[in-house]
């Protein structure tokens, strides 16, 4: 009797185990049934065009009416996570949705350390229409060159998006072009994202220092803060590179290895449509020697290349004496950390004031559309929505007037001190109805934030064509590879000048990535900024 | 006495709850091992989201050449295979070690707990010992550099000391494994006939007499077993290890870089599947090779000791 019992549980358990084995058959079945699925609306799609277009004759030119279109939901991925109020505001949201066009939206979330689900949810077959994207940090080269984003044709834009496509510049989409075509709606927003230094005043004073407003004072004054036991940057160098090329007014090539890094351009003269590689190049290599000096004298710790420190860290914890980041990073650790230590009197300085600054590019947030995507003239009616309704525009940025944010009349709103969290709004910003930030009681630290970015903007550079320029990688994507591969094992420890001998590692450097073929890269690079510059 | 050659469905019948019970088997290694093994096509295929696996267009060999053309290849492969070879080597011997110290030890309590606290860092993961690791060596905070000052000495920069990170990693891999990898050795030793240790008592053997005389002669088809099942992976680098110890450090990577770092540094910001997949379908074909040869070299020693 015992036995048979025994017999009949090992039996059951077997059985439970194929079953669950099974079950992980089905899923994979489900994928296929889904893939096949989207294959059969492909082939139809010639067909659904046309039942759109009569659909859409049927009403006026401008917006069709919710109550003709039949019932949807868009699924769209947001990066950052869901916010307190979150569903209260996405429920207003899709109230006004369902009226004017009767859909609703999905939200669903990339965490933001969840950076590989990016790429997964295109190879996965996941059902979305539409996902954040920005140019160099949001996937969006490498997402087009894997075919992950619809083309958005001109027709389809005006069709769909007709506001959109009226209010946007045309430089908008010039930027948003790779080899001709557009993959992404970027928001209609620039910013001066120009870095600046939030520095210790009592520091400061202590070393004899009135205002640090060049690069070379920032540098000693790193040298003064160390001789007291005092980090300069707790981080390292790596922000004060950028900082290195963009006082002598050059800036990083959008889409080249490396974040763009290795090769520069020149932003002060429009008509220079050269390129600089860094390498060789007199003050990268200058630059080396200065941080090797820096480093050796102990202005950051000599394991900045394994910390796991963020920028403001040193900052706050008092550890470092400077911050390198965008005004609006520094303005709320500078903010946080005079509010705790009032004597550091921790203020913004701009170190490259005799500069002019680059607005950033408008394909530095924006959407991206599924091309697995069946429901693609409903995804582009709601860009349309979130990106010139006020309404929504507010609700998706600044959470429920009352709750999180009072609007004080004249376009700008006040903080209830409950901000809305409500993840990434910025592929659809648009500078014409955003409201902007209203201090009612400024610390020295607000102030000198409007003044700066007032500064900024009054000195901007003339558009340089470069500026809209992104270097397609594909043809060359062996070599970007073997290059990225490289990349590291030199470049960090060269801008935080942690090697032993500077020009052997440099010339190590030119080698290794000549090995992998930069050459091939500079020379496709080439090619394409010409055919650029004839095509505009 | 009936001598007649019973069918297959006799059998099947006969031993039904057998097979029934090796179906779960059976079904996870076709499902999870082979089914899976058809993705390899990728790597000769340039992968776009709309083709996916089957329809992407095939590219030859264009995979494999990003490898070649970092100039990196040769000193990854040396490190991958050198660290593999020295963890395994090391590893097995302490291994066996504390097996046999274990059983060696009279005190069942104090057994238990040495087992429990060797066998606790198996739990840890390697996100964690990163940490700690950078807390015990990093300059300013980290616990031996402390040390050293507050003596009065110079600090050690461990992190752009790569010379240092052989022994680091080999300690960190040590300690993680080991209380994991003895349970084999311990269940081994354990089924060694305990009449064979009468008789050597007997026969006057002391404590060492017996561990090398009879525990570790009978343990030794154990270990060769173990040790070409870990062969099996020595082109494949722990990722998780070198990742979470050694970062982005590139001063280090001329001591600790090895295939799998390598070609996550290569592909990280492209997302190109089929370079990735290139990779692996490498590593598999140089491990295969390896096992295989390895394999026969044990057959020429003792056939009872190989795998296959």
């Amino acid at each position: 009797m015992k036995k048979s019992i025994r017999k009949l549980a090992a039996l059951i358990l077997a059985l439970a185990l194929g079953m669950a084995l099974l079950t992980g058959c089905t899923g994979d079945g489900k994928q296929d049934e889904s893939k096949a699925l989207e294959t059969t609306a492909k082939a139809d799609s010639g067909e659904k065009e046309d039942a759109d277009t009569k659909a859409d004759e049927g009403q006026s030119e401008e917006q069709p009416a919710g109550s003709d279109l039949p019932e949807e939901t868009i699924t769209m991925y947001l990066l950052g996570n869901k916010g307190d109020n979150f569903d209260e505001a996405y429920g207003k949201i899709n109230e006004i949705l369902k009226e004017k066009i009767n859909t609703t939206v999905n939200v669903q979330w990339i965490g933001w350390g969840e950076g590989n689900k990016y790429s997964l949810l295109f190879s996965s077959g996941e059902d979305f229409e539409m996902i954040f994207t920005a140019s160099q940090w949001g996937n969006y080269e490498n997402t087009v060159a894997l075919g992950g984003f619809a083309e958005l044709t001109e027709e389809m834009l005006q069709k769909y998006a007709p506001d959109v496509w009226e209010q946007w510049p045309a430089e908008a989409w010039q930027q948003a072009k790779i080899n001709g075509k557009i993959y992404m709606i970027p928001a209609n927003y620039v910013e001066v994202n120009q870095d600046v230094v939030a520095i210790r005043g009592d520091l400061m004073k202590k070393y004899g220092y009135d205002n640090i407003d060049s690069y070379d004072k920032l540098l000693s004054f790193y040298e003064d803060c160390y001789k007291d036991g005092m980090y300069g940057n707790s981080v390292g160098a790596a922000s004060v590179y950028w900082l290195m090329f963009e006082h002598l007014g050059m800036y990083a090539m959008g889409g080249t290895p490396c974040q763009g890094q290795l090769v520069l351009y020149n932003c002060k003269d429009p008509k220079d449509l050269s390129y600089t590689y860094v390498l060789e190049w007199q003050p990268f290599i200058d630059y080396c020697h200065k941080m090797k000096e820096l480093a050796d004298a102990g202005c950051w710790p000599s394991d900045v290349l394994n910390t796991t420190s963020e920028r403001q860290d040193g900052l706050v914890s008092g550890r470092g004496a400077t911050m390198v980041w965008n005004a609006g990073s520094c303005q709320i650790y500078a903010n946080q950390a005079n509010a705790e230590h009032p004597d550091w009197e921790i203020n913004l300085y701009n170190i490259m004031p005799e500069c002019k600054y680059r607005a950033t590019r408008y394909v530095n947030g924006g959407v991206g559309f599924n091309a697995a995507s069946k429901k693609l003239d409903r995804a582009l009616m709601v860009y349309n929505e979130f990106a010139t309704n006020p309404e929504i525009q507010n609700l998706a940025q600044l959470g429920i007037e009352g709750v999180n944010y009072i609007n004080v009349g004249d376009g700008t709103y006040k903080s209830t001190g409950n901000d809305f969290g409500g993840g990434s709004f910025w592929g659809w910003r648009n500078m014409n109805i955003m409201l902007k930030t209203y201090y009612e009681n400024p610390t020295p630290v607000d102030l000198k934030v409007e003044e700066l970015d007032k500064f900024f903007k009054e000195n901007l550079y003339e558009t340089h064509l470069l500026d809209s320029f992104t270097f397609n990688t594909e043809p060359v994507a062996t070599q970007v590879a073997a290059v990225d591969a490289v990349q590291s094992t030199y470049f960090d420890p060269l801008i935080n000048g942690l090697v032993e001998d500077v020009d052997a590692t440099i010339e190590e450097f030119k080698a290794a990535l000549d090995y992998a073929g930069m050459q091939d890269i500079l020379a496709e690079l080439q090619k394409q900024i010409d055919e650029y510059k004839a095509a505009n | 006495m009936k001598t007649k050659k019973k069918g297959f469905f006799y059998h099947l019948y006969k031993y039904r709850v057998f097979l029934l019970m090796l179906l779960p088997g059976v079904a996870y290694t076709l499902l999870f091992h082979y089914y899976p093994m058809t993705g390899i096509v990728l790597a000769f295929k340039k992968y776009t989201y709309a083709g996916g696996i089957w329809g992407s267009k095939w590219n030859g060999v264009d995979n494999f050449k990003f490898f070649f053309k970092s100039g990196q290849a040769l000193r990854v492969i040396r490190n991958t295979v050198l660290y593999n070879m020295l963890f395994i080597v090391v590893g097995t011997v302490f291994q066996i070690a504390v097996a046999v110290f274990l059983t060696e030890i009279k005190s069942r309590r104090f057994r238990k707990i040495a087992q429990s606290c060797m066998f606790l860092p198996h739990f840890i993961s390697w996100v964690i010992v990163g940490v700690m690791a950078f807390n015990i060596f990093s300059s300013d905070f980290g616990i031996i550099n402390r040390l050293i000052t507050s003596l009065g000495g110079k600090k050690i920069p461990f992190y752009t000391k790569p010379s240092a990170w052989p022994g680091i990693l080999l300690f960190f891999n040590i300690w993680k494994g080991i209380g994991y990898g003895s349970v084999m050795y311990l269940a081994a030793i354990m089924g060694v006939d305990t009449e064979v240790y009468e008789s050597a008592a007997i026969d006057g053997a002391n404590v060492f007499q017996r561990i090398f005389f009879v525990t570790i002669p009978a343990i030794m088809p154990t270990v060769i077993i173990l040790f070409l099942l870990s062969i099996g992976g020595i082109f494949r680098g722990n990722f998780d290890m070198f990742s979470n110890l050694v970062g982005s450090n590139g001063l280090l990577y001329g001591y600790t870089d090895v295939i799998d770092t390598l070609a996550f540094r290569a592909l990280m910001t492209s997302n190109d599947f089929g370079m990735s997949s290139a990779i692996g379908f490498m590593q598999s074909v140089m491990c295969f090779i390896t096992v295989v040869s390895a394999n026969k070299l044990v057959s020429l020693y003792d056939r009872d000791y190989t795998l296959f």
